[in-house]
């Protein structure tokens, strides 16, 4: 997508865009992809620790965007929809693929070592790879929780979203989000006990 | 403070979700509690944790392959959608290309339906008739010209009228019974012969059955129907020309089970017989020479009865 098309729509809202792509304008939605993207990609690769798995999903997710657009009804913001979509889509798929391989972006490995920010892992001071020794930690740690712990766990840190919009997002009530989130940080509190 | 739901609140507290009033609750109650200050310490440094682990960096390399391949993957739904709105348009939607299509097709399937009114076949199908004992149109069959010059306007054929006829009544009936011969007799099915055969009612008074039965005995091709037929000749009383089938089938009968019905009929019915040297002969010939033992044990037996 050229960014030169895409200048013209900064103006629009996420509103207009949609309006914009319903009626026939494909470059209103790229824009509206790209407007949210980066974050919906951030969360899915955090929540599957996968490349390849987190650009199906991306896949996944944009193209129920595309074919969906026509039936949101503008109650909501847009981006509430787009991450109830995104969580759907990624509960659905971590549902499917029961056993997919959990490995940690700090692997040494090729593939992975692109999920995470360049290291130059043989200079890398000490301390430095005691944070990363701890953060892999810490992440296994969040493996283990429920697909919906974890999912309520990322929109809290990643997202920075309150319980309320987490709420709207995953479609049940508060109390459900806070019993997801005691249950998520009790036990993680016993997992980094020693970390 | 109650400690009972202290924990959550402490939770709530961190992740900031307690009202201005509950968060200064919380606060004054820390300051006083060493074990809730603890807690809440060790709750902050796993958050701490969490918020260094849980990142928002990400290859931005990964992310336009992905941007790319949504649009490639757009790109041919929209296509495949396009073919198949065309075709669904087309069926659907009134418009000049299937208002066109329609009525070719409808040309099509009237021209259809014309040849095959014109194409009838020779034969007149006759449809079967369902009321009992009554015909209600009539077939023909085994059409043959004999004559092949129309031109003086005279036409010379045979034919084979048939009318298909239903009964249901009594078996009794000597009409049926004779029809029930000549299947016997006629019919190119074994089982229709089979059933014929068994619901034959043997009569003094109508010759045609019984010697339908004789033929069907000594000369049909299953040996079921002739099993049955002799079954069934046994009810009628001996006299020569039932004798001579007797002895027809005892001599010729390929299947060992139907000469020693014949032969059990005719020790059976002995004394009604007229001995003749002819028949002595013969069960002499099938004491010493018939593949069967029991027919050899059964004409020396019959022969001691004559004898004695």
């Amino acid at each position: 997508m050229e960014i030169n098309k895409l200048q013209k729509y900064t103006a629009f809202s996420d509103n207009d865009l949609i309006i914009a792509t319903r009626n026939g304008d494909n470059s209103a939605f790229s824009a509206l992809v790209q407007r949210h993207d980066k974050e919906v990609f951030t969360l899915i690769a955090r929540y599957f620790q996968s490349s390849d798995e987190a650009k199906d999903v991306y896949q996944d997710i944009f193209i129920k965007v595309y074919y969906n657009l026509k039936k949101f009804e503008f109650q909501s913001e847009y981006t509430t929809w787009l991450y109830r979509i995104t969580v759907n889509t990624c509960l659905t798929h971590k549902r499917l693929n029961k056993n997919y391989q959990k490995i940690s972006i700090f692997n040494t490995d090729e593939e992975f070592d692109d999920m995470s920010p360049a290291v130059d892992r043989k200079n890398e001071p000490d301390n430095q790879m005691v944070i990363n020794e701890q953060n892999a930690k810490v992440l296994n740690a969040v493996n283990s929780l429920s697909p919906k712990q974890k999912m309520v766990v990322m929109l809290k840190h990643l997202n920075n979203y309150k319980i309320k919009e987490i709420a709207r997002i995953m479609n049940c009530t508060e109390g459900t989000i806070k019993k997801y989130l005691f249950i998520a940080v009790g036990k993680l509190k016993t997992e980094l006990k020693n970390v | 403070m109650n400690h009972k739901n202290i924990n959550d609140k402490l939770i709530l507290y961190l992740y900031d979700e307690l009202s201005p009033g509950e968060k200064q609750e919380i606060a004054e109650h820390i300051k006083l509690c060493s074990n809730c200050s603890d807690t809440l310490a060790e709750y902050k440094s796993m958050i701490t944790l969490l918020d260094n682990a849980i990142d928002n960096e990400i290859n931005e390399a990964q992310l336009n392959q992905a941007r790319a391949e949504l649009n490639s993957a757009i790109r041919n739904s929209r296509r495949k959608k396009n073919y198949l709105s065309e075709i669904i348009d087309l069926i659907l939607v009134p418009s000049r290309k299937s208002i066109t299509l329609a009525y070719s097709l409808s040309l099509i399937l009237i021209l259809f339906i014309l040849i095959n009114s014109f194409n009838k076949p020779d034969s007149i199908n006759v449809a079967p008739s369902t009321s009992v004992g009554q015909s209600e149109a009539e077939d023909f069959t085994n059409v043959r010209f004999h004559s092949t010059d129309f031109r003086n306007g005279l036409i010379e054929i045979s034919y084979d009228k048939i009318t298909p006829v239903r009964y249901k009544g009594n078996l009794n009936n000597p009409e049926i019974q004779q029809l029930l011969a000549h299947s016997l007799l006629n019919s190119e099915n074994p089982g229709t012969r089979l059933k014929a055969v068994s619901a034959v009612i043997p009569s003094n008074s109508d010759n045609i059955i019984k010697n339908a039965l004789l033929l069907a005995a000594r000369n049909d091709a299953n040996p079921g129907v002739r099993k049955e037929a002799l079954k069934t000749i046994s009810k009628y009383p001996m006299d020569n020309d039932i004798k001579n089938n007797l002895i027809y089938i005892l001599q010729n009968d390929k299947e060992p089970g139907i000469r020693i019905m014949a032969i059990n009929l005719i020790d059976k019915k002995t004394d009604e017989m007229t001995i003749n040297e002819q028949f002595i002969n013969l069960l002499k010939e099938k004491m010493n020479d018939d593949q069967n033992s029991y027919i050899k044990l059964k004409a020396k037996s019959i022969l001691n009865k004559i004898n004695s």
